[in-house]
This record gives structure tokens, C-alpha cells and sequence, in this order.
């Protein structure tokens, strides 16, 4: 499973420290030969589709019969395939397949769900019939009855459009593509790639539910973790790595990660990290400033303020136990009021080649892109079909909130819930590169990306950023990096605080990916963000010297 | 679509029969065994390498109230078994699956050579070969024996929710309070098998109660929770009056500046310092030329290298740290689990281990195979560890600590907690659900929430005053921002994090947040 790439950055350098200690051999960069025979050979047969939606179908069925007045069912047939490489650790690979299944019944207004590692008829069967048991066991303390929106029902089929499926490719390939992609990046003295890694997913999934709905899709994603990093002084904690422009999380096939022209974005990159961390250094020192946030920097604010506070699950209180509430609570306050500078427009999207594609979400409602932020006022929060009306009966007339097919079951032991796969941020005019950013910020902050989770409140209400990498910039040059600086926003402040935007050519991708709820599931958002110029940033000493 | 010929090769239904885990809800040691056999014996024996395979199956109930009523409930389990293969150059490949069948397995173990280059010369032996003599003679000692199954445990999975959940919710009515809520049990069982070595099973029960109580009008939070691996030591209508007291006690919250302080620490906010520690108590880490070390590494310029700072004293000399595996409040599979310093040989045995002996370094981890080369014993990173006043320390109540605190800020809990700078082990959070200001003895007014940025090798040197260990609760769900594996987040149950209220000098508190 991916993590932040900081992380596993990190992992591989102290991985790379344990490779030293045992001896290992030194990874070389022409892998060998694995197998020449396609990955799919590996894995067991896909299964028949049509077991899938009779097992979804045997479900509810049963769900019915013991007395749901509503039940959904999703059943999963999921395959991944990956290749990773650290830095020193020797090439593996790694294979998935689970199949497995997610039911949700409601009773008497109580919701029960269900997951379960028997996935057939019988098992399925009995899970509903327990589930159903259980709702109408604690349907007393239920409260007021869940209603559902009403949706149409859709019989369809979907499939992540692609030119090559990975896994018609052979590991030999995959392995070959990886130690190509290092080598780009080594054609640059002192630079390199950390933890190289590629991850192909094809999930064949099942939604059935009572309402008629019988829907399957086969959703397949890619998730690289290509970093480019650069070690000025080999032993030192200065490096510094930068993401590959145009590399990022997708739902697509195996061509997104050919070509010779990707190699050479690799090399780009490569040189300008390189260029970076030669400035000379200093501390950060304490202050309010003005700052210039690169494109994945954006990106990472985003999905980690704005992106959760828009989940109706945190509006409405319903995590308040756990990962915690909104800033953007209660949505009568909130709902087409200003959030963010006016320079700001948000979409939701979840069209191929976007990650999280799909063309119907985890509750059989058919996705649409929407406005979630135009001009810097609120549009829309993330919804379901069961927190929808909760949310509408709390706003005002003309904003009503309604469902876009932001539904997410992000593992089929978790309900769904309303959040973003893909959001992308509307970049500025053209010729508003990141060097005329930095020009127009004359005096301030230059920061790129983050090392690691940016840390918020429960609330969403601010939090700390550490920067990959900090500079101080004066009369509109960089001057000097700073070392042991955290950038302390609070997240009204920031995003009204939005100066300009950079235009296309400062677009980068930001993963985010978090466990999420009881059942330990990982979410995986996708950010694309220009670069801005954000009027007030606090710096705070995070480390020192020793 | 339904109606069509399929295309599909029809696959062989699995037998549930053996592997029904009938009221334990999760397999047997011996349902274990057969699983594991069974996965082993379809590998080409020859061809595969060195093989370790590890089978879990985890049972879940877990029950969300939220404003005063139920919101979901979840049941469920998992199984998964990994395969890992390597041969003698060190590539590996893994097999991850939660499928049973006799049709899948053979389809994918069978081919798992071929994913994998040729093995190499007999006569070369790999320091982690789980065969190899030298980890049976020098790491020989028996796997202690823990308790850490409760019967109790998994009959409240059946019955819990239904008999706590109407009380809790109707002390949250009366107090006019909204409320959240969560019960969580689980069950799970454990085998790391190898070919012709080490078998290791676990297998464990755990449970826990969390509630928020929030304010009708935006402005205060209390929370509180409990957790224990036997449902019958839990008090749910205790764990409630505690968050409605918080909560009431939070009327009226005013700012305060921040700075650095005198803190009260409750337990739930040292537990989230402690687990972000556990990664820096690597002896890798620490003792590699490189790399940036953590706080134990002792930078002295020395031209052979770094040192680290065993046998010296890093903390207040009142300071224990153990991990035991068997552990009375909590305790934890006594062998390597992914997500620690053990990169590939799970199972293998891992001691009760002191890391802190009266503030002084007294061990780092290790994993097997470079415990070996070192001469060391092997120990995990204390993701389950015991922090508690050395023998003979005067202990506190939280009560007495605010009672002999002038000016301080007693934190109910943090959250979101990042480390920073591993060298230092500087770390932020935020407080939460609770935080409040001490004057002349006494809490005289709740304040606002704040951010810290301070490292515990610091904090832990600024003791003044500690108290009884206890067993902490995280919330049933991922410690947001713990600086934990994504294998440790990941696993349920979380693993037990015992430590006392503390009373230190000098915390810093950076910042204020807007958050309640």
C-alpha cells in the first residue's frame, strides 16, 4: 500500500542504512530477469463477473427477505501488481488479489453493514441475515429514521478506458521501466530517485441494492511513487526531493508510464532539485512573511484543510469522536459564503484518466464533475445519499446541497462515505510562472512541497507544514535555504489570504492518503494545484542543530 | 451480463467446514496450522527459496453513536495470508491474498518461482535464513507464554452494544450534551510459518470505549475513553460521565497565551508522545554513518563515527520504559510483527526488552538477523511499551498535581501529533477535548486549544511530578498523524500503550488554535 512519499523516502534511506549493515548487495540498476510471461499469468483467474453480481444479488436478497426496507451490496474481485526499488534495497515485487465484500442493511431506521471473508452465496447470506438482525436490535436507539435521496437505477457497465493493461506486461518490463526511470535521474551528478514505485490496480466491482440497481465496473488505477531527490553532502539530512511533473496517481493503463519524453522530465527534475539544494544555508528565523507555495505544496494544503472539511461526515458531527469535526460547520453558515480568495475555483472530478474514476460511486449514483469552491465561495460539500438530507434540512434556501456521486468506499469493510477522489484547482493567467511568483513576492517565503503529513487540528481550523524545502527570497531572488522552518497557517487565513495563482506550467499533482475510520482502510485523493502567492504564512523554528 | 455463457474458467468452491472459526470468531492455532501447511506444501520446494508465510484473521465489531443515537454498526472479518519468497540475491516477491481455495492458492504459489531469479550456490548462506543454526543457538529461548485472549471479549462482540449503548446515550441525553461515541472489540489470531524452522502463533482480544461530549454551543469538547484486552474490565457509563464532566467543566473558554509552560499531561496526551517515540528507539537508525540518527545517536565527531548514547542517562532518573509481552494490562504477541526493525523474519521470538532503566538508555532495537550479526538481544521498536515511575518514586494523582501547580495548563489529551525532526525527536499536535488553566492549585478556566512543538528528550528531562501507569484508549480509528508504520496503523487490535499523568516544566505551547 503507498504511503505519503516522504515516508517512504525516509523508510528507504534508513532502509538503506540496514542494506549497509547486513551486506546486502548493492542493487544494480539493470534488474534482472524476472519472467517474460505477462503479470496477469501470476494471478488467478479473473472471476466471472456474473459470480460477482449474483453474490451482490444473494445478498440483498436475503437482506430483503429478513426485512431490510433498504439494502446495497458492493463485492470486489481486486488484483495489484507492484514493483518497488529503494535506494539500496534489491528490487521486489509483489502480488494482490482479494475478493471480497462489503453489505449495509437498513431496519426500522438503524443501519447494520457487514464485510466478510466468505464470499459466497451462502456466507453472504447469512452475514445479511445477521445484519439485519443486529439493526433490528438496535433500531430503539436509532433516532430519527435515515432517509436515503432518491436515485435512479441504473443497470450498467463501466471500464476504465486504457490502451495497455499492465497486466498483459511481464514484471520483467515493469522491473525494466523502474531502473530506467533511476537511471534518468542518475544522468545528473548527486541525484537520484529514493524509493521507486509502482502499483497497478484492477478492481472488478459489484454494486447491487434493493432499489434495483445492478451496476459493475472495472476500475483500474495507477499509483507511482517517483521522487527525484538530490544529496549535495552524502551523510548530511539536507537532501531534498521534488515530484516529476505529469507523474502522479491516475486511472489509467500502462501507457502513462512510457515514453522517452517522461525520462526526460525525469532528468529535468533531477537537475533542478540538484540546483536547489546548492544555495547556500541558513536557519529559519520566527516571523510573519508573505510566500510563494509551489504546486504540490498547494496540493497538500488542500487535501489535507480544505478537502476533509467539505466531508459531510465531519459537518455533521458524526466523527466527532474520531478523526474529528469541520471548520466549515455548520453548512447554514458556511454554504455560498466566501471561504477562499477570489482567485480560487475547485472541481471535483472523477473522469478518466483522473484518479478515483468512475462512472457510477460506491452507492450506484452516477458521478458528475462539480464546482466544490468558485471564486473563493463554498458550492458544494461532499456528499451521500444518506447525509445529503441532514445537510439540506440545515441550509438556507437556494444553496440546497445535493449528490454528485462522491460516495467512497474506500475498502468494502467501510461504509461509504462523501469525499474526494480528484479535485483540481483552477490555475492562474498565462505567463505566471513560479520564477514571476517569486519576482512579485519580492521579500518572503519560496516553499516546495512537504516532508511529511501537514499536522491539523481536529477542527481542520490550521495546522503545520514542514516544507521539503524552504528558501528565502529577497527582492524577488532566492537568497538562501532555510533549514528547521515550519510554516503555522490557519486555514481561514490562508486561503483568503491567496494573492495569484501560478499558471499551467506550475500545475503539480499532490497524493494524500490517509487511514480512515475503524476499520483502518486507506483513502487516496489526488490534488492538482498551481503554485500561489499567499499574502500571510507564520514561520516557526521546528529543529536545531545538534 | 447475466444470461451469457461465461468465459471465465469455473473455480473450485472452497470448504468452509474446516476453517469455520465457529463463536471464537477467528481461526484456531490448529485451523492455523493447516492453513499454513497447506499454502506451504504448494510451493516448489526447490524453486521457492527461502519461504515465510503468515496467515491473520481478525474479527471486528465496532459501533458509532453520534448526537445521542446510533449511527452505524459493523461487523466483519478478515483474512489475509502473505507469502514471501526470496532467494539468495535478496530479491523477493510477495503474495498477499484472503483467498482460501485450493484453485487460487495453486494457481498463484505455483508460479511464485518464476517471479523470482534462480537461487544461488548451496554453499552461500544469508544472515537472515530463517534455517540458518546460528538464530536457534544464539536467539534460542522459548516464546513466553501470554494471556491476551478473553473469553468476555468475545461474547460483548453479540452483546455489548446492546446494553451499554441505551444507558450511554441516555446519560449523554440528560446532560443536554451532543455526543459521539464508539465500541470497539476485536479478535485475532496470528502464524508466521516457515518451511522447516519457526511456527509462531498469537492470539488476542482487545476492546475499547471512547465518547466525545461536545457543548451545545461551539465551545468546548470533553473526551474520554478506556481500553483493555478483557471487555469485563471495561466501564462504559464511566468512560461517559468522565467526557460529560470535561465537557461541562469547558464552559466558557477563553484565550490564554501560549508559551512555554509548566503542563499536566494526562495520559491520553503522553500515550501520543510515546508512540511517536517508538520509531527513534532504532538501533539501525541511530548507529548508522549517513543518515540523520535520532536523539540517541551521540554526535561527538568522531572519525570512526557516530556513537550512540546506551548506558547514559536520556531521561529523568523516575522514568521506566519496558515492553513485555506479557504485560498485565495489556501485553502483545511475543515475536516480530511487520511495521518494526524486522524486515522479513516475522515470528521470530522478541523478550521482554527495558529500553529506560531510571531514565537511563538501556537497549535499542534490533531485528533478528542484525541482533545476530551485533551479538544483541532482538527486540521490536516499543509500539507497546510500559512508561511508569521507577520503584520507589512518590507518585500523583492528577488531582494532586493540579493542586500543587501555582500556574500550568492541564492538557486532557493531544492529537494529530507529527514528528518533525528525527534528530531531535521534535514533534507538534495539537490539545484537544479538554484543556484548561491552573492557578493557585486549582483549574481555574478552561482555555482554547493549542499547538506544542517540543521534543519529548526534552519534556521527559522536566519532570516534576509523576503518576500511576494506566492503559490508554486511542479512539477506534488511526492515530491522525502518529508517526507510526502504515503496518501498525493498520492493525487491529492497536497495540497496548500503558503510561502516567506527568507534570513537566517549561512545555511548549507555540500556538494557539482556533479548533474546539
Amino acid at each position: 500500500m503507498i504511503v505519503s512519499s516522504r515516508r517512504a523516502f525516509l523508510a528507504s534511506t534508513s532502509m538503506a542504512a540496514l542494506g549497509m549493515t547486513l551486506g546486502l548487495r548493492r542493487a544494480v540498476l539493470a534488474l534482472p530477469v524476472r519472467s517474460r510471461v505477462p503479470v496477469a499469468t501470476f494471478i488467478p483467474d479473473l472471476i466471472d463477473p456474473a459470480t460477482l453480481r449474483a453474490l451482490a444479488q444473494a445478498g440483498i436478497d436475503a437482506a430483503k427477505q429478513a426485512g431490510a426496507s433498504y439494502a446495497d451490496c458492493r463485492v470486489s474481485d481486486w488484483n495489484e501488481f507492484e514493483t518497488r526499488q529503494g535506494l539500496m534495497i534489491p528490487p521486489e515485487c509483489a502480488l494482490t488479489f482479494n475478493y471480497t465484500y462489503g453489505l449495509r442493511v437498513l431496519v426500522d431506521g438503524a443501519w447494520a453493514q457487514v464485510f466478510g471473508a466468505d464470499p459466497t452465496p451462502d456466507g453472504i447470506a447469512r452475514a445479511a441475515r445477521t445484519a439485519v438482525t443486529t439493526a433490528r436490535g438496535l433500531s430503539r436507539i436509532a433516532g430519527t429514521p435515515v432517509e436515503l435521496v432518491p436515485t435512479p437505477t441504473v443497470h450498467g457497465e463501466w471500464n476504465t478506458p486504457q490502451a495497455i493493461d499492465p497486466f498483459s506486461v511481464s514484471p520483467d518490463e515493469h522491473a525494466q521501466l523502474i531502473g530506467a526511470y533511476k537511471e534518468a535521474s542518475q544522468r545528473v551528478p548527486h541525484a537520484s530517485t529514493g524509493e521507486l514505485r509502482f502499483q497497478w490496480g484492477r478492481d472488478t466491482r459489484v454494486f447491487a441494492s434493493t432499489d434495483g440497481s445492478l451496476i459493475t465496473q472495472c476500475l483500474r488505477r495507477w499509483r507511482p511513487i517517483v521522487m527525484v531527490a538530490a544529496f549535495p553532502r552524502f551523510g548530511r539530512e539536507e537532501f531534498a526531493t521534488l515530484p516529476v511533473p505529469g507523474i502522479s496517481p491516475m486511472s489509467i493503463g500502462f501507457e502513462a508510464a512510457l515514453g522517452s519524453e517522461i525520462q526526460e522530465r525525469i532528468k529535468a527534475t533531477a537537475e533542478e532539485v540538484t540546483r536547489l539544494v546548492q544555495y547556500p544555508e541558513g536557519e529559519a528565523k520566527l516571523g510573519r512573511y508573505a510566500a510563494v507555495l509551489d504546486g504540490e505544496a498547494m496540493g497538500l494544503m488542500l487535501g489535507a484543510t480544505l478537502s476533509p472539511a467539505l466531508e459531510v461526515d465531519r459537518v455533521l458531527g458524526y466523527e466527532a469522536n474520531n478523526g474529528g469535526t469541520s471548520i466549515l460547520a455548520p453548512a447554514s453558515e458556511f454554504l455560498g459564503t466566501p471561504i477562499g480568495a477570489s482567485v480560487i475555483d475547485v472541481t471535483a472530478d472523477r473522469t478518466a484518466p483522473h484518479y478515483g474514476a468512475a462512472r457510477w460511486d460506491d452507492e450506484g449514483v452516477k458521478t458528475q464533475s462539480f464546482p466544490v469552491i468558485q471564486q473563493g465561495r463554498l458550492r458544494n460539500y461532499f456528499t451521500t445519499r444518506t447525509s445529503v438530507l441532514p445537510l439540506a434540512a440545515a441550509v438556507t434556501a437556494g444553496s440546497q446541497p445535493t449528490v454528485y456521486g462522491s460516495a467512497v468506499a474506500w475498502t468494502l469493510s467501510m461504509k461509504p462515505i462523501g469525499s474526494a477522489s480528484h479535485l483540481t484547482m483552477a490555475s492562474g493567467p498565462v505567463g505566471a510562472t513560479l520564477d514571476s511568483l517569486v519576482q512579485d513576492l519580492g521579500t518572503g517565503m519560496l516553499i516546495y512541497g512537504a516532508r511529511d503529513d501537514i499536522s491539523t487540528d481536529s477542527q481542520l481550523a490550521g495546522g503545520l507544514l514542514q516544507p521539503q524545502m524552504l528558501f528565502e527570497v529577497q527582492r524577488g531572488t532566492i537568497v538562501r535555504r532555510l533549514r528547521h522552518g515550519g510554516i503555522q497557517f490557519g486555514t481561514k487565513t490562508f486561503w483568503k489570504g491567496v494573492a495569484a495563482l501560478g499558471d499551467t506550467t506550475t500545475v503539480l499533482a499532490a497524493h494524500h492518503a490517509e487511514l480512515r475510520g475503524e476499520m483502518a482502510g486507506w483513502s487516496s485523493q489526488v490534488m492538482h494545484a498551481p503554485a500561489a502567492l499567499a499574502r500571510q504564512v507564520d514561520v516557526i523554528q521546528i529543529g536545531r542543530n545538534r | 451480463m447475466r444470461g451469457e455463457p461465461s468465459q471465465y474458467p469455473r473455480r473450485a468452491t472452497m470448504s468452509r467446514d474446516a476453517m469455520d472459526p465457529g463463536t471464537r470468531r477467528v481461526l484456531s492455532r490448529d485451523q492455523m496450522l493447516a492453513v499454513g501447511h497447506k499454502v506451504l506444501g504448494l510451493l516448489d520446494e526447490e524453486r521457492s527459496g527461502i519461504v515465510a508465510t503468515s496467515v491473520t484473521h481478525s474479527a471486528r465489531a465496532v459501533t458509532k453513536v453520534s448526537d445521542g443515537k446510533l449511527l452505524n454498526t459493523v461487523d466483519g472479518d478478515e483474512v489475509e495470508i502473505q507469502v514471501m519468497s526470496r532467494f539468495g540475491s535478496g530479491l523477493s516477491v510477495w503474495i498477499s491474498t484472503n483467498q482460501l481455495d485450493d484453485t487460487t492458492l495453486r494457481h498463484a504459489l505455483g508460479k511464485i518461482s518464476e517471479m523470482t531469479p534462480p537461487a544461488t550456490p548451496a554453499n552461500e548462506q544469508l544472515a537472515d535464513d530463517p534455517d540458518d543454526q546460528r538464530y536457534y543457538t544464539f536467539n534460542a529461548r522459548p516464546i513466553p507464554p501470554v494471556s491476551l485472549w478473553h473469553d468476555a471479549t468475545i461474547g460483548a462482540m453479540e452483546t455489548a452494544r446492546g446494553t451499554v449503548l441505551p444507558s450511554m446515550i441516555e446519560t449523554l441525553r440528560r446532560s443536554n450534551l451532543s455526543g459521539a461515541a464508539t465500541i470497539g472489540l476485536v479478535a485475532r489470531s496470528t502464524m508466521h510459518l516457515y518451511r522447516l524452522g519457526l511456527t509462531a502463533f498469537s492470539e488476542e482480544t482487545d476492546s475499547e470505549v471512547s465518547v466525545t461530549a461536545r457543548l451545545p454551543v461551539v465551545g468546548g469538547t470533553g473526551w474520554s475513553g478506556q481500553a483493555h484486552r478483557d471487555w469485563a474490565h471495561v466501564d462504559p457509563q464511566a468512560v461517559t460521565a468522565r467526557a460529560v464532566l470535561l465537557a461541562e467543566q469547558s464552559r466558557g473558554i477563553v484565550a490564554y497565551e501560549p508559551g512555554r509552560h509548566t503542563a499536566i499531561l494526562g495520559p491520553a496526551a503522553v500515550a501520543q508522545l510515546v508512540v511517536a517515540m517508538a520509531q527513534l528507539f532504532s538501533g539501525n537508525a541511530t548507529n548508522s554513518p549517513g543518515v540523520v540518527g535520532t536523539p540517541f545517536t551521540y554526535v561527538n565527531h568522531d572519525v570512526k563515527g557516530r556513537h550512540n548514547r546506551l548506558h547514559e542517562r536520556v531521561f529523568d532518573p523516575r522514568i521506566m520504559m519496558v515492553s513485555d509481552p506479557a504485560d498485565p494490562l495489556g501485553g502483545f504477541p511475543p515475536f516480530f510483527e511487520p511495521g518494526g526493525e524486522e524486515i522479513f523474519l516475522f515470528g521470530f521470538p522478541t523478550p521482554a526488552c527495558t529500553w529506560i532503566d531510571r531514565g537511563v538508555l538501556t537497549n535499542l532495537a534490533y531485528g533478528a538477523s542484525d541482533a545476530l550479526g551485533r551479538q544483541l538481544s532482538p527486540a521490536q521498536l516499543p509500539y507497546s511499551v510500559r512508561l511508569s515511575p521507577a520503584p520507589g518514586t512518590q507518585t500523583a494523582t492528577i488531582e494532586e498535581m493540579i493542586a500543587h501547580c501555582d500556574n500550568g495548563i492541564y492538557v486532557n489529551r493531544f492529537s494529530n501529533v507529527e514528528l518533525l525532526d528525527r534528530a531531535t525527536g521534535m514533534m507538534t499536535g495539537v490539545t484537544r477535548d479538554g484543556c484548561f488553566l491552573v492557578k493557585n492549585g486549582k483549574i481555574a478556566k478552561p482555555i482554547k486549544n493549542f499547538r506544542f512543538t517540543d521534543s519529548p528528550w526534552y519534556t521527559f528531562n522536566q519532570l516534576e511530578m509523576i503518576g500511576t501507569a494506566e492503559r490508554v484508549a486511542f479512539g477506534y480509528t488511526s492515530t491522525p498523524g502518529a508517526s507510526e508504520s502504515w503496518e501498525r496503523r493498520r492493525r487491529w487490535p492497536k497495540l497496548p500503550v500503558i503510561v502516567p499523568p506527568m507534570m513537566v516544566r517549561d512545555f511548549n505551547f507555540s500556538g494557539m488554535t482556533d479548533a474546539v
